[in-house]
């Protein structure tokens, strides 16, 4: 890998760029007093999307009709796409089942697909966020009142970080899961808050999040959530990219593990 | 002129003067009074009630002691107070038998505000009117609805009716019903069903998607699928798995029947004639 999609880029006047990240391609060009965008699937990214390119373009992009104009009135030259982590939790879902017996605890790796948000000027500015995958909204909560609104994903939950390939548009989160209760806690689903997570980018070009430690204390679904500051020690010397959306508090109590909602429930009401 | 002067003068007495002039008095200080009490009332309650219940509870201090100092200076003026009380009880008879309605609507709205089955903002639907709820008065709810109409909501009839609050949750289920041919294998249908639903990024993975075989109807076997969504999103995933599951089915080969009805002609009791079974593909 040559260049990575987020390294920061010149453009002079009537240039433009176009960056691959996995499945989403995004082309920003930059022109008299403003910026144009445009971003759209991957042309090459059919395989796994593990593909990421940064190219020069001199032409004008025609490809696309659906183009966005941002008007910038200061001469502005840098332009930076960044990896950010997306705006709501992440529900993932083990493949396999997975039970933690009382009083053991498990690292898991969790590779999440990222949004690639648009940076430009001094100082600089965000001009849109884009998903490099539309992930799929779902709830999370012990029943159709009392949740949150989530993304899923799931997550074969590999233990040796040999077995997780490389991706370019995903950051990889280790998370600890401890279980303190009396009973098997069950991990069928659980709650990753990457809202609080800030992406790294790694020795070897791989993307990172924070170390997350979850701690089931006695009963319930709710656990000890604890960000561990700075890049985990895999990723070795590493860069922070983006700050998390969300400040984190030392120790916050999340909702972590749900169990399943009857679907059943309501009948035949509209 | 000069007639209604002299009327009038008998009764110019400096001590009546000096009466009107203090029940002026008084009700400029009651007035200014209740402004200052409903003000710090409302300071107290607004950030800790909803907005119509301080609203209301100002309101009732603003005129509970304006009518203190209003009822001190008629009888500054001269006026008996027991006489107006029993006038007043009489007249409340009257009135009440005449407002009867508004009476109602009025206890109705006081209910309504305490009890908040909706707030300001919210998506009601009431009857056959569905929309969103503007201000919530005494005596009726306004309500815009989404052709932008202003629909004006007696509150009695709030009380006795069932309201329901749309904006409550913030997801919600889409209920398609429809059916398919009784040729149809329903297992293939139902995992059709479930990938279109998993393919659809607006339809939430969990709760899972309900799955309902409801009856064999008469031309088709009648099914239920009511897959969750978040509730802004309502109207783009209910088009868009109906869009979605015809193109499916259509490619799958799974036929949605028209209503079909076999006819047998019968003369003197005996059936003369049978027209041949089409196949309904045709009838399309």
């Amino acid at each position: 890998m040559s260049e990575p999609w987020w390294a920061e880029q010149d453009l002079e006047l009537g240039q433009g760029l176009r960056v691959t990240a996995g499945p989403l391609q995004v082309v920003a060009f930059r022109r008299e007093d403003e910026w144009q965008l445009t971003w759209g699937p991957a042309p090459t990214g059919g395989g796994d999307g593990s593909v990421s390119t940064v190219e020069r373009l001199v032409e004008p992009y025609e490809e696309s009709a659906e183009l966005e104009r941002y008007a910038l009135r200061a001469e502005t030259t840098r332009v930076r796409i960044l990896p950010v982590m997306p705006d709501r939790p992440i529900v993932v879902k083990p493949r396999v089942a997975l039970f933690v017996p009382p009083g053991e605890s498990i690292q898991i790796y969790v590779s999440s697909p990222l949004w690639a948000q648009v940076t430009v000027g001094e100082p600089w500015r965000i001009l849109r966020e884009i998903p490099v995958k539309r992930l799929s909204d779902t709830w999370f909560g012990g029943s159709t009142l009392d949740g949150e609104v989530a993304y899923a994903i799931r997550t074969q939950a590999r233990i040796q970080l040999s077995e997780i390939s490389a991706r370019p548009h995903r950051a990889v989160t280790p998370v600890v899961i401890r279980n303190h209760s009396d009973d098997t806690l069950p991990v069928e689903r659980f709650n990753l808050p990457v809202t609080y997570l800030s992406v790294y980018a790694g020795e070897n070009g791989r993307l990172w999040t924070e170390n997350i430690v979850m701690t089931r204390g006695e009963g319930g679904e709710m656990a000890g959530l604890e960000v561990e500051p700075g890049a985990p020690r895999e990723a070795g010397e590493a860069e922070q990219l983006t700050e998390p959306r969300e400040a984190s508090e030392t120790n916050i109590l999340v909702r972590a593990f749900s169990n399943l909602l009857d679907p059943f429930l309501g009948g035949d009401d509209d | 002129m000069t007639e209604l002067w002299g009327a009038i003068e008998p009764y110019l007495t400096l001590e009546k003067t000096f009466g009107l002039l203090r029940a002026l008095a008084l009700l400029i200080v009651g007035w200014g009074l209740a402004k200052l009490l409903s003000r710090a009332c409302w300071r107290l309650t607004h950030e800790r009630l909803a907005r119509q219940q301080a609203v209301l509870a100002r309101r009732a201090v603003f005129y509970l002691v304006f009518l203190l100092f209003l009822v001190a200076a008629l009888n500054e003026l001269g006026f008996e107070l027991g006489v107006l009380l029993g006038a007043a009880g009489v007249l409340s008879v009257a009135i009440g038998f005449a407002s009867q309605t508004s009476a109602s609507n009025l206890i109705s709205g006081l209910f309504l505000i305490a009890e908040r089955p909706f707030g300001v903002g919210d998506v009601i639907k009431v009857g056959g009117t569905t929309g969103e709820v503007l201000s919530i008065d005494l005596l009726s709810v306004k309500l815009r609805t989404f052709n932008n109409l202003y629909v004006r909501m007696p509150n009695e009839s709030l009380i006795k009716t069932e309201v329901r609050t749309i904006t409550r949750f913030p997801i919600r289920r889409v209920d398609l019903f429809f059916g398919v041919a009784y040729k149809e294998d329903l297992d293939r249908v139902r995992d059709v069903l479930f990938e279109v639903a998993g393919d659809n990024p607006l339809c939430l993975e969990e709760p899972a998607p309900l799955f309902l075989v409801s009856g064999f109807g008469d031309s088709a076997i009648d099914l239920q699928f009511s897959p969750w969504g978040m509730r802004e999103n309502y109207g783009a995933l209910n088009n868009s798995l109906l869009i979605e599951i015809k193109r499916r089915f259509e490619e799958e080969g799974i036929e949605i029947p028209f209503p079909q009805r076999v006819v047998h002609t019968a003369e003197n009791g005996d059936v003369v004639a049978t027209p041949p079974l089409e196949e309904s593909d045709d009838a399309r």
